[in-house]
């Protein structure tokens, strides 16, 4: 088991990464007095603690391991391109081609893709979303719009 | 007589006709979440926040209230059918659920597992009337030292209880606070850590953070373990009925099931998943019948389902009269309620009474809905199981989607939902639980600005936290249990020692499921 790519190291040096950059950040803000706080006093005291805990988090990792870090890169790489594709495509063309989108995208995650399969689920899925949010709520969303 | 009134009022309030429907509806979604594979009371309700935004503040807490309790319920039924509990709090129902179903018995389990949410829940409804005034009353002493104090104890709380590591729990609340310092500093006004981008004057939006953490990174993490599981039977009513001898072994389970799991809801970080473990291991010790446990006894799924149903209504106790949530769902209940203006804590009961006296009475109509509903409906709960996964996780991804967009109309809380997605997918690999990030994001502000107070008041001096009594104590309780998760830990994972992987994978399920 490596000691520097089990998952405490990793992890415990990302919190620590976070840390700083927080603590970092936070600096330009008003300390205040200890009477008196400022914007930058809470940040800066979690700041420190959170590179305190990923300190100890990692040093841990180090000396005694962990687990194998083991990511699933197909599903991950599908979902994040479904959520990125409706987030892009909505705003731009409205509902219906955004469901299409993200649906389609989303089911690469899996390994046999079935085009029929993913028509019938926008279908149904867009008529959903339109009934339970545009009619029902009563929201502004456009089925299909042009930009 | 001020209690009837009250419950006058709270009835009052709860039979309205819209937040009847919306407590129908409530439920009616919650368990139709909750019994998907995979998926838990916390990211229904994560995923039904942003339609609450449109409903007045009773009924939106009324919906989200019977989706949380929906979702226990449905999660017991997938436990028991599956063996793949939906929720957390119900992998303890399927050590017996499960041989029960494979045994042919699975409509008495479900029967029962009805029945026993039902008297845990009313129990636990019942603690909540009994204690959340005299609670409220007693905190009118409080200050802003307590209040931090307080927080300081329920946030170690979610960190350490959970189970897996505490320093990494420890380390996601401390996340969660510094998530929460995001936006406008309402002291001074300064914004902090926005970069500039306007979306963040007003913080983080919790559904966004909520949706990632628990909706995307839990589809991400279930494509990957397979999610490919048939249930080949199927339960029709006439097997529900449970003999006589069946409803004598449930009854002493359930009641003292009742009793263990209010007790273990009203404590901060302590949820359902302990309440329904501590109240299975007290049915295995007082037991004539050791033996039969794990191999479908009727007293191993009673026990547990009333603790979880107990404890889901108790947990609200401190919600509401302290505003400290108790758990990861209970922050997002409490951050429900800020969102629509309402604040909780003492003052809820003076200031809002039809809001926390209508809540309670809708607790108790959302568990007799829940009785309702599922014995007759059971069948389709079944049915429902049997969409395969691959059918599931576009449809609720779009879902998840469109609901987070329907808050702002704005594509960068879509940006933020693929940030937190992925960031709570590789936590959840690396036995980081996300649970106690949200619970500290809610509460960091409110930590923050009683932390100022506080400190305006003592003239500087940290002193004034442990001068004052309760204050005192609560640092103490906190401390001590810090120390003692920690050098429980440390003893657990010495044991392993040798055995070269640090975590056996039990812990590795608790860590990854104990939201």
């Amino acid at each position: 088991m490596s000691r520097l790519t089990n998952t405490n190291t990793l992890g415990g040096l990302t919190l620590l990464a976070f840390g700083v950059v927080y603590l970092a950040v936070g600096a330009e803000y008003p300390l205040g007095t200890l009477r008196s706080m400022g914007a930058g006093a809470f940040p800066a005291l979690l700041g420190w603690l959170i590179i305190i805990t990923g300190a100890v988090i990692a040093a841990r990792g180090m000396l005694q391991g962990g687990e194998r870090f083991d990511v699933a890169r197909r599903p991950l790489l599908a979902i994040s391109a479904a959520i990125a594709s409706f987030g892009l495509t909505m705003p731009l063309f409205g509902l219906a081609p955004a469901v299409l989108v993200s649906v389609a995208l989303s089911a690469t995650a899996e390994r046999k893709f079935v085009p029929m399969r993913v028509a019938t689920l926008s279908v149904f899925l867009i008529a959903l979303g339109y009934l339970v949010f545009v009619t029902t709520l009563g929201m502004p969303m456009q089925l299909v719009r042009m930009p | 007589m001020e209690l009837l009134g009250n419950l006058a009022l709270g009835f009052e309030t709860a039979l309205a006709p819209t937040n009847l429907a919306y407590c129908f509806l409530g439920v009616l979604l919650g368990t139709l979440i909750g019994v998907l594979p995979g998926i838990g009371s916390l990211a229904a309700v994560s995923m039904l926040l942003p339609v609450s935004f449109y409903l007045t503040p009773e009924a939106a807490i009324v919906m989200l209230a019977g989706v949380y309790y929906g979702a226990e319920y449905g999660g017991s039924t997938a436990a028991i059918l599956l063996n793949l509990p939906g929720t957390p709090s119900s992998a303890v129902t399927a050590i017996d659920g499960n041989p029960m179903a494979k045994n042919g018995r699975a409509g008495v389990a479900l029967f029962i597992t009805t029945i026993a949410s039902f008297a845990g829940g009313t129990f636990g409804i019942f603690l909540l009337i009994a204690l959340a005034p005299t609670l409220a009353e007693m905190t009118l002493v409080f200050g802003p030292a307590e209040y931090f104090s307080m927080m300081v104890l329920g946030l170690i709380g979610a960190a350490t209880i959970t189970g897996g590591s505490p320093i990494k729990g420890l380390a996601m609340v401390l996340v969660g606070l510094a998530l929460g310092t995001v936006g406008t500093d309402v002291n001074s006004g300064t914004a902090r850590f926005t970069f500039g981008a306007l979306q963040l004057y007003d913080g983080i939006s919790l559904v966004a953070l909520a949706m990632g953490l628990f909706g995307v990174a839990e589809i991400i993490s279930s494509i990957q373990s397979g999610g490919r599981h048939q249930v080949r039977q199927n339960v029709r009513l006439r097997d529900l009925a449970p003999s006589g001898s069946d409803m004598k072994q449930a009854l002493l389970p359930m009641g003292r099931g009742a009793i263990m799991g209010s007790a273990v809801g009203i404590l901060p970080g302590a949820g359902q998943t302990m309440a329904a473990f501590f109240a299975y291991s007290l049915e295995k010790t007082v037991s004539r019948t050791r033996d039969l446990f794990g191999k479908g006894h009727i007293p191993g799924i009673a026990a547990p389902e009333a603790a979880n149903n107990a404890a889901v209504q108790s947990a609200f106790i401190p919600t509401l009269t302290l505003g400290v949530p108790g758990s990861a769902t209970m922050a997002i209940m409490l951050g429900a309620l800020l969102i629509h203006g309402v604040s909780p804590g003492p003052s809820l009961l003076d200031l809002n009474p039809h809001i926390f006296w209508g809540l309670v009475a809708s607790f108790w109509i959302g568990n007799l809905l829940l009785l309702v509903l599922n014995i007759p409906l059971i069948g389709l709960w079944v049915r429902l199981l049997q969409i395969p996964y691959h059918l599931l996780h576009p449809a609720i991804l779009c879902l998840i989607c469109i609901g987070v967009y329907s808050v702002n109309f704005s594509a960068f809380d879509i940006g933020l939902v693929l940030l937190f997605g992925v960031a709570g997918y590789f936590m959840r690999i690396a036995g980081f639980d996300p649970a106690p990030l949200i619970v500290g994001f809610v509460l960091g502000p409110i930590m923050e600005e009683n932390l100022r107070r506080a400190m305006l008041i003592g003239r500087g001096d940290p002193a004034i936290f442990v001068e004052r009594p309760i204050s005192f104590w609560l640092l103490v309780i906190s401390a001590a249990l810090l120390v003692w998760t920690i050098f429980a830990f440390v003893r657990a994972a010495a044991k392993h020692t040798g055995n070269a992987p640090s975590r056996t994978d039990q812990e590795k399920e608790n860590d990854r499921s104990s939201t």
